[in-house]
């Protein structure tokens, strides 16, 4: 072991010599009498503060960046709230009570049915149709377009011209879903359209 | 009291100030290490009131937590163990608050130290082993600061292999391999001076 000292020792002689040979620095002469100054003044306290601000660089931006985190959190939550529902992307509620027919302006005759299941529905040629309509289709709580259900077999044609008019509609917006009318002139006039329209086709066959 | 307490040892004096706190061993003791204490720090950190402060604040740091010492160490480990990690947390400030100067190159660790022209030099106020002497701790202070504090300890302060393992709690095999690393950086910087 001590030989192996003395290889590296031989490989360095000449610089160990040198930082052997370097100069001592001594201390001032009022080196002792600063020093017990400081200590009977209390200055000692500058050693506890130097200490502690090597860590303050570190705390103060990590917790600089975890303070805006929350804070942006929050902020992000609370814009979260003011979002507005959209009524448009939201299948519209069908209630599951009885349709009738309402009286209206141009339609020539009402009748009511005394079953609830099946429907009159009154057109301006004056052909009353009777109808059955699909239980599912009121029954059910779950909104449905009027075109999908007219698009299902044995459906087709069947609805056209008619309006399912609810006793109370509760919302007049427009779109694919069913829009209950208030304005009954219209419904007669769209009936009047498609009564002519359905007339042609059979002529042409 | 003052011979008395002279003849006593570190060992003796230290627990002289924690059982009565005796002032006088307390000075003795400063006066014991103040030099060896200043001229580590100042081949440490390369700046000579810098090296003042941080033995002031390593005696005032002694004399406040001077029971805080535990007689099964030597006092000399203990002593160099608070002003070695006061010099480098100096050495970490200085650090972050160098100033960059146009045109100076931080990469230039491995660069060899260029020897100056001694003819350009006024003889009568640097001599050559002066200059010498500063080529040499600038090239000190180029050393990675866990290398260098090794070989001051080792080749300039003279404490023993296990002196200094003690110290900074360390095996006598990591001890000797950082001093040998240390020299070996030193001798690259140097090489120029060598050569001839």
């Amino acid at each position: 072991m001590k030989s192996n000292n003395q290889n590296t020792d031989a490989q360095f002689e000449k610089l160990i010599s040198d930082l052997k040979n370097l100069p001592k620095l001594d201390a001032p002469s009022n080196f002792e009498y600063n020093l017990m100054i400081k200590i009977q003044n209390g200055e000692f306290e500058k050693v506890i503060e130097k200490k502690e601000s090597v860590w303050l660089w570190r705390i103060i931006p990590a917790s600089a960046l975890v303070l805006s985190t929350i804070v942006l959190f929050f902020i992000i939550q609370d814009s979260s709230n003011n979002y507005i529902h959209n009524y448009l992307a939201e299948q519209p509620q069908l209630y599951t009570e009885n349709y009738k027919v309402v009286d209206t302006i141009g339609v020539k005759s009402k009748k009511m049915s005394n079953n609830s299941d099946t429907y009159q529905i009154v057109v301006n040629n004056d052909a009353i149709v009777e109808e059955k309509i699909k239980p599912d289709f009121l029954t059910n709580n779950k909104g449905m377009s009027l075109d999908n259900y007219i698009s299902e077999s044995g459906n087709s044609g069947k609805k056209q011209g008619q309006v399912l008019v609810k006793s109370q509609p509760d919302f007049q917006e427009d779109g694919f879903y069913i829009n209950p009318y208030d304005d009954f002139e219209e419904i007669a006039r769209l009936k009047a359209r498609n009564d002519s329209i359905n007339h042609s086709k059979i002529r042409k066959k | 009291m003052n011979l008395k307490l002279n003849n006593l040892t570190d060992e003796e004096l230290i627990k002289e100030l924690q059982d009565n706190n005796t002032l006088e061993a307390y000075e003795i003791l400063v006066k014991r290490y103040k030099d060896s204490l200043i001229n580590f720090v100042y081949r440490f950190v390369g700046d000579k009131d810098s090296s003042y402060d941080i033995v002031q604040d390593t005696m005032i740091k002694f004399y406040l937590n001077k029971d805080s010492y535990k007689s099964f160490a030597k006092f000399s480990t203990w002593i160099y163990t608070i002003a070695a990690n006061l010099a480098k947390n100096e050495l970490k400030r200085k650090k972050r608050r160098v100033i960059y100067s146009i045109g100076s190159s931080f990469n230039d660790e491995d660069k060899p130290i260029e020897y100056e022209d001694k003819n350009s030099m006024m003889p009568d106020k640097f001599t050559d082993t002066e200059i010498k002497n500063k080529i040499i701790q600038n090239a000190l202070l180029k050393i990675k600061p866990v290398y260098r504090e090794m070989v001051i300890l080792r080749d300039i302060q003279e404490f023993s292999y296990e002196e200094i393992a003690e110290m900074k709690d360390l095996s006598i095999g990591t001890v000797k391999s950082r001093i040998n690393r240390g020299r070996s950086q030193l001798q690259k910087l140097l090489k120029n001076i060598y050569k001839e």
